[in-house]
């Protein structure tokens, strides 16, 4: 795992809060919001196998 | 290298995706304009000069942009060179096949084609009446889409160029 994946996830949070305003204002809202929630899904697919591979490292850190 | 000239194409690209969804919508209103300024000659030529169809449409044809020009050039010469055929067929027939469907909606094709039914036949001033009702819907449908494109043009652009970045962002 490397720090790119921090400056991709915030990259990705300012685009799609940007997005979603632009949505909003345009009158958009359920399209803004499926971009909202099309972002957490993107960036939960980066991050939940980090997180597993966190729980990992504890497990057999302390042998569980 | 390689990566940034990538990320530079897809990101024009998409932004030109939306300059293009944006533009279409500038030339609709452009069409809808033009049909209007060609209904209005044609109300001066029945109203004013009371010339028959074939020659208001051919002096008509002379005054606007192609491809409205050509169609009605068309038309008027069909309604002199088939005259087993009624006008509405004509020009419904005309209208969908030499017209830019791809510009104006499938409504707006279908009522402009649908125009054609109440013109030749009635008298001068039923006719003028239909041509003044034609008019008010594409008064209608200008003002609507002046509307949308105030609204959406905008949208366009920035969704074309943003959803360019996060393209970029997601496979980089």
């Amino acid at each position: 795992m490397d720090v790119n994946i921090i400056f991709k996830i915030a990259a990705v949070g300012i685009l799609v809060s940007v997005i979603s305003q632009v949505l909003k204002q345009s009158g958009r809202e359920e399209h803004a919001f499926l971009t909202s929630l099309a972002g957490l899904i993107l960036v939960l697919y980066w991050i939940i196998p980090c997180i597993y591979e966190l729980f990992e490292t504890i497990k057999s850190l302390f042998s569980l | 290298m390689l990566k940034i000239i990538g990320s530079l194409i897809v990101i024009f690209s998409s932004t030109g995706i939306g300059l293009k969804l944006c533009s279409k919508l500038y030339q609709q209103n452009n069409e809808l304009m033009s049909i209007k300024k060609s209904i209005i000659y044609l109300r001066g030529e029945i109203e004013y000069n009371i010339t028959n169809l074939s020659d208001a449409l051919y002096d008509i044809s002379d005054k606007i942009a192609e491809p409205l020009g050509s169609t009605y050039r068309i038309i008027a010469h069909e309604i002199q060179e088939k005259p087993d055929k009624t006008l509405g067929e004509i020009w419904k027939q005309n209208i969908l096949n030499n017209f830019r469907p791809c510009i104006l909606n499938v409504n707006q094709i279908e009522r402009f084609s649908d125009f054609g039914k109440s013109l030749g036949f009635l008298d001068k001033s039923m006719q003028v009446n239909n041509i003044n009702l034609f008019l008010i819907y594409l008064d209608d449908e200008i003002n609507e889409n002046l509307t949308k494109q105030k609204t959406n043009c905008k949208l366009y652009k920035y969704l074309g160029f943003m959803g360019g970045l996060l393209i970029v962002l997601i496979f980089i």
